[in-house]
């Protein structure tokens, strides 16, 4: 029965996935969508990072500008399609990950946070002042659209927004079902074991480090890759877009939406992208009521709205 | 020749000397007390036996191989499993998936099978669930299979920290403490528990203060103080050790 449930509602979702764009006349709601589906590939990554495996990380973002720049950079100068750069933008953010990663990751808690967030604030400054090639603080212009494609016949040119929801549906689509498997799968199960107990995860045989490693590379792996979609989305990308704010931003919709659920972050990803622009039509009060939004949550359902709900549902089921 | 072998190990921490030129040897299908006052060494033996410490000196001999300056996931691979004095469990799992993570050495991983989920990877996990089984009814957790583990009581938390070192697969098992903080009756569980797991084949090592458990249980006892061995043999010898009963009583 639940089980149908879930089957029920899943195609009942896939529906309005679809449907979505067509329910919007304005062109900028649809915009809205686009910038939910890159967040939701961005929370979700760093889910697997900070809500199963643990490990407190504070410059997610950087991986998105890094695998947003080496894109831009490979198209701009050496004009590559999207279709091969976002490869390179993903696999650049997970090299860089690896190696960033297998010096930090031995530390712990808020000695972690702080690494990774200066981390985060070194990379800013590189974009910022490698002139000859980042151009700094004027950022990138011009970044050439995906290259039209051919799916049966219908050719895609990646001219209007609904095209582009479409692709990072697609996007969001195998990275989740990539982080399902890994989640779901025995890979999975040590990493939850690390952010449970790191010793007693060593005490049964589970190389701590080789999995903390493992999660840190995918998930920022993943982020470069919702980096390059970025970069080939909005066509100019500059290190605003990536500084330590956007990491935070990233963190508080993972926990929003519940960290140590799989759904969890996309359903904050959607809100916290769609939330701001309702609070629009309050003026000056609307980050301040953002704000309050945010501490509220935080304080009533600490697990995260996808979170609070499972436990509800588990505790009553107990009750019975 | 012994199972596991420490050879001259010590250890100081700063100017204190926690361990000092250990000498040890553990027979295969034995349960070896380590008894001694606090902070005479007893766990720091076990932190250095499975690699959370590295000794300053001395060498670990397990079935013929060093292992002294392993990493403490390579020791467990090789079947040298312990428990921890404050029952060290996956408190927001449940009682279930903390064994089947406690299976983790005995399943070879690829990752691209792990990804796929493919057929062997299923049945894996099949055979792994019903073991799972297995070890829940042995140790008596089965009623709390699907608690989470922190809920469970002391007691339970206990026999549960056994049971995922029983997955583990282990040759050569630590406990630290097995019965502390249990009621009477429970301590006679838990070490009929330890008897059954003997049995079965694993050789068996543990700290404990319940000194009635440890005559009563133990087949052989170390007595440590201040870092140094000073006494050893079977729980009658022992106890009528001048030194131990001096350590013990202070006479």
């Amino acid at each position: 029965m639940k089980s149908f449930l879930r089957f029920i509602f899943a195609l009942l979702l896939m529906f309005f996935l679809i449907l979505a764009p067509w329910l919007f006349e304005k062109d900028y709601y649809i915009h809205l969508l686009v910038m939910a589906c890159i967040y939701s590939m961005l929370a979700q990554s760093l889910g697997l990072i900070v809500g199963f495996t643990g490990q407190v990380s504070l410059c997610h973002a950087t991986f998105y500008g890094i695998g947003a720049y080496i894109s831009a950079l490979l198209s701009l100068n050496y004009e590559m399609s999207f279709w091969v750069t976002f490869w390179f933008g993903g696999i650049g953010a997970a090299l860089a990950a690896y190696i960033f990663g297998s010096i930090v990751l031995r530390l712990k808690g808020h000695f972690l946070a702080i690494t990774t967030a200066l981390f985060g604030i070194m990379v800013t400054l590189v974009l910022d002042n490698w002139v000859e090639l980042t151009k700094g603080p004027m950022g990138l212009p011009g970044i050439p659209n995906p290259t039209p494609i051919n799916i049966l016949g219908f050719k895609i040119g990646f001219s209007s927004r609904t095209e582009y929801y479409y692709l990072a549906l697609t996007f969001v689509f195998f990275m989740s079902t990539i982080l399902y498997r890994i989640i779901h799968s025995r890979i999975g199960k040590a990493m939850l074991a690390i952010r449970e107990n790191e010793e007693v995860a060593q005490s049964v045989g589970i190389d701590t480090m080789r999995f903390k490693l493992a999660a840190f590379t995918v998930g920022s792996g993943f982020a470069g890759i919702a980096g390059s979609f970025y970069a080939h989305y909005i066509l100019f990308i500059s290190p605003v877009s990536f500084t330590l704010s956007e990491s935070i931003n990233i963190l508080v919709m993972m926990i929003f939406g519940g960290m140590q659920t799989f759904v969890g972050p996309i359903i904050g990803a959607i809100t916290l992208t769609i939330l701001p622009e309702f609070l629009r039509m309050t003026g000056a009060l609307r980050l301040t009521l953002y704000g309050l939004v945010l501490i509220l949550l935080i304080i009533f359902l600490p697990s995260g709205i996808v979170g609070s709900i499972k436990e509800k549902w588990s505790s009553s089921n107990e009750g019975k | 020749m012994g199972l596991l072998e420490l050879k001259k190990v010590s250890k100081r921490f700063g100017g204190l000397t926690a361990l000092s030129e250990f000498d040890l040897e553990i027979h295969k299908g034995e349960i070896l007390g380590l008894i001694g006052p606090n902070g005479s060494g007893k766990t720091t033996t076990f932190n250095i036996i499975t690699g959370f410490l590295e000794p300053d000196s001395g060498n670990l001999i397990f079935e013929n191989k060093n292992i002294t300056k392993l990493k403490p996931h390579s020791i467990a691979e090789l079947g040298i499993i312990r428990t921890f004095q404050l029952a060290n469990l996956f408190f927001e799992l449940s009682v279930f998936n903390n064994i089947m993570i406690g299976f983790h050495n005995s399943a070879k991983l690829s990752i691209i099978g792990e990804l796929l989920n493919t057929p062997t990877c299923r049945k894996r996990e099949k055979e792994l669930n019903r073991k799972a089984i297995e070890i829940l009814k042995l140790t008596g957790l089965e009623p709390h299979k699907d608690k989470l583990a922190r809920n469970l009581s002391a007691g339970w938390r206990k026999t549960l920290a056994i049971a995922i070192a029983l997955a583990a697969g282990p040759k050569l098992l630590l406990l630290d403490e097995p019965a502390c903080t249990l009621s009477p009756s429970r301590v006679d569980s838990v070490m009929n528990l330890i008897l059954k797991v003997r049995d079965s084949g694993v050789t068996i090592m543990m700290i404990e203060h319940n000194m009635r458990s440890i005559m009563d249980y133990c087949d052989r006892i170390v007595v440590l103080n201040f870092g140094k061995k000073i006494a050893e043999g079977p729980p009658d010898q022992v106890k009528q050790n001048k030194d131990v009963i001096r350590t013990y009583l202070g006479l």
